[in-house]
């Protein structure tokens, strides 16, 4: 039995090592890295990533990419006042005075 | 410090790192420098290897940046204490910016698991390696990989991926990403993981 599991350990260690260098999970050895420098094929790099430009900008893009999630909601926003007045147009002596605060209001 | 531009393209890994350390507040542009001379030599192999790993070319690229960011913001690698070479370091750098990655996207699922963070937080610092002279199951992986099913090959490497080997178990939220992508049950991924571990055992018996 403890053969059998010291067999099983040993096998699983030697294939996480070998798909480490085999680069399908990422080497923590200098000898899996090594290997997988050594075997890789050179890939053609995207042209965002021919500089290192993107270093030194310093927001976050992961997180913004995961919390997903900036929705431009202008046109909610835009339903939600028609709902607000439920539905109707805007009367014509509220439009006036809209139009007579915005004349009024100081220029900058 | 004061650095010759033909100079410091034949710095050691080391000495570019230790450059970067040095110059960051006073010298800004030899900081970039250094750090575009090092790019310049992993950016490709990384990205290599970041594809490969992370699947989706959206979550690859993530981690490839976030990794290169984090070598900028904190360029502690020393050959001298860290005992390693530059490459290993960044690969390493990549799994944890990767593990990360996995945890905020956890975040965002409906019913997050409860105790998540304290299994993470554990299984994360676990390690399983061994020295490899030439790993003769190398050989194996591509028969391995043909002869389990998409989802099998999946499902194993995620467990050695994130150590889930030896008897440990996966962190919650991998679990949980393989449950929501395979619409199954967490008994049906160990079980699937275990067959598919069976299998490739019988497929390196033939081929090594």
């Amino acid at each position: 039995m403890e053969t059998k599991k010291l067999q099983n350990t040993n096998f699983e260690a030697e294939l996480s090592s070998a798909l480490k260098s085999a680069g399908y999970i990422f080497p923590t050895t200098d000898k899996e890295a090594e290997y997988f420098l050594e075997q890789s094929e050179d890939i053609d790099v995207p042209d965002k990533y021919k500089t290192c430009n993107f270093i030194f900008d310093e927001s976050d893009r992961a997180l913004d990419i995961i919390k997903g999630t900036h929705v431009d909601n202008q046109k909610a926003k835009q339903n939600w006042a028609i709902a607000a007045r439920h539905g109707r147009n805007i009367p014509q002596d509220i439009l006036d005075k809209m139009k007579h605060d915005k004349d009024n209001s100081p220029k900058k | 410090m004061i650095v010759d531009s033909g100079e410091i393209n034949k710095f050691s890994d080391g000495e570019l790192m230790a450059t970067i350390r040095e110059s960051r507040d006073r010298d800004k542009i030899l900081t970039m420098k250094a750090i575009s001379i090092l790019y310049e030599r992993y950016h490709s192999k990384l990205l290599c290897l970041c594809n490969k790993v992370c699947g989706g070319m959206s979550e690859a690229d993530l981690v490839f940046e976030s990794t290169w960011k984090k070598v900028y913001k904190y360029p502690t690698f020393d050959p001298q204490k860290t005992n390693t070479k530059f490459f290993t370091w960044l690969s390493k750098i990549a799994k944890n910016e990767w593990y990360s990655l996995k945890e905020k996207c956890l975040l965002n699922y409906n019913g997050i698991i409860e105790d998540y963070q304290d299994s993470v937080i554990e299984e994360k610092v676990q390690e399983v390696t061994l020295p490899l002279t030439r790993n003769p199951l190398i050989t194996a992986l591509q028969h391995i990989k043909e002869n389990l099913s998409e989802k099998d090959w999946d499902i194993l490497l995620r467990h050695f991926e994130f150590n889930a080997i030896n008897g440990k178990h996966l962190p919650k939220y991998i679990l949980e990403e393989l449950k929501i992508k395979y619409h199954t049950t967490s008994a049906a991924i160990r079980q699937a993981k275990g067959r598919a571990l069976e299998k490739a055992k019988q497929i390196a018996r033939l081929n090594v």
